[in-house]
């Protein structure tokens, strides 16, 4: 039996795939996962691996791990058109990452004051069939710290 | 093997929506199918894999070339291209 743990990439309220406002997300178009309304900016990595994909405008994130399994990370709502103001870049495509490491810092305020949402999804793209997701039961979690999901084969 | 090359005008480039929209179109065919960002020089990748796409890193005015070989490839061109061009549900800048 495989175990991975994702930790949680941010501090905040966890929320569920269904209840974000964007069915890109909602509708798991995307992939399964969960949500984080974030009480703090700072994004690390929920798992070791492959900094494989940091877009431009800093708003987004996926880390390759273990056993080819993804996670991306999508910090705010519509934030891409923000084209980077609001994010610090903390680490950058192609760096491999530990479990925890700070990947980018988004100002909260910034992206209230454009209108948008700081609400965030994980998701776990085109997981392979045959893992079991768990996702935590707790109603917040703390960056770095708490296991956000578990996923088994 | 058929293969198109076609410039992104989607305002953000292929970001979260557009490339998972891109990506779910490609698996739909039989035919394996590469996406190369040509502005990069990075070799092509697996236009089905949706984490592929977006570390390609295709910004708005990225021409891109996308290659495909199977039974399927000239309807696989013709759609993606097709899908590109109409900006996979966005409006075009």
């Amino acid at each position: 039996m495989t175990r991975l743990e994702l930790l949680a990439p941010m501090t905040g309220r966890v929320v569920p795939m269904e209840e974000v406002p964007d069915p890109v997300f909602s509708e798991k178009m995307l992939g399964d996962g969960l949500a984080i309304e974030p009480s703090e900016g700072l994004a690390v990595a929920p798992m070791a691996g492959s900094l494989v994909v940091f877009h431009s405008a800093g708003h987004a994130f996926a880390i390759e791990g273990p056993e080819s399994v993804s996670v991306l990370v999508h910090l705010g709502l519509e934030t891409v058109s923000l084209k980077g103001a609001g994010f610090e870049r903390l680490a950058e495509v192609g760096d491999t990452v530990a479990a925890g490491q700070p990947i980018v810092k988004m100002d909260l305020a910034a992206i209230a004051a454009a209108g948008l949402r700081s609400i965030s999804p994980i998701v776990l793209p085109q997981l392979d069939e045959g893992w079991r997701i768990s996702k935590t039961n707790a109603a917040t979690v703390q960056a770095g710290r708490d296991v956000l999901i578990t996923i088994e084969r | 093997m058929k293969s198109v090359d076609v410039e992104i005008r989607n305002p953000s480039g292929l970001h979260a929506r557009p490339a998972v929209l891109f990506a779910r179109q490609a698996m739909t065919f039989k035919s394996s199918i590469t996406l190369q960002n040509l502005a990069t020089g990075k070799p092509p990748v697996d236009a089905k894999s949706l984490i592929a796409v977006l570390a390609a890193g295709i910004l708005k005015g990225t021409m891109v070339h996308i290659a495909a070989e199977g039974e399927d490839e000239t309807q696989a061109i013709a759609d993606l291209k097709a899908a590109l061009e109409s900006g996979l549900g966005e409006p075009l800048g």
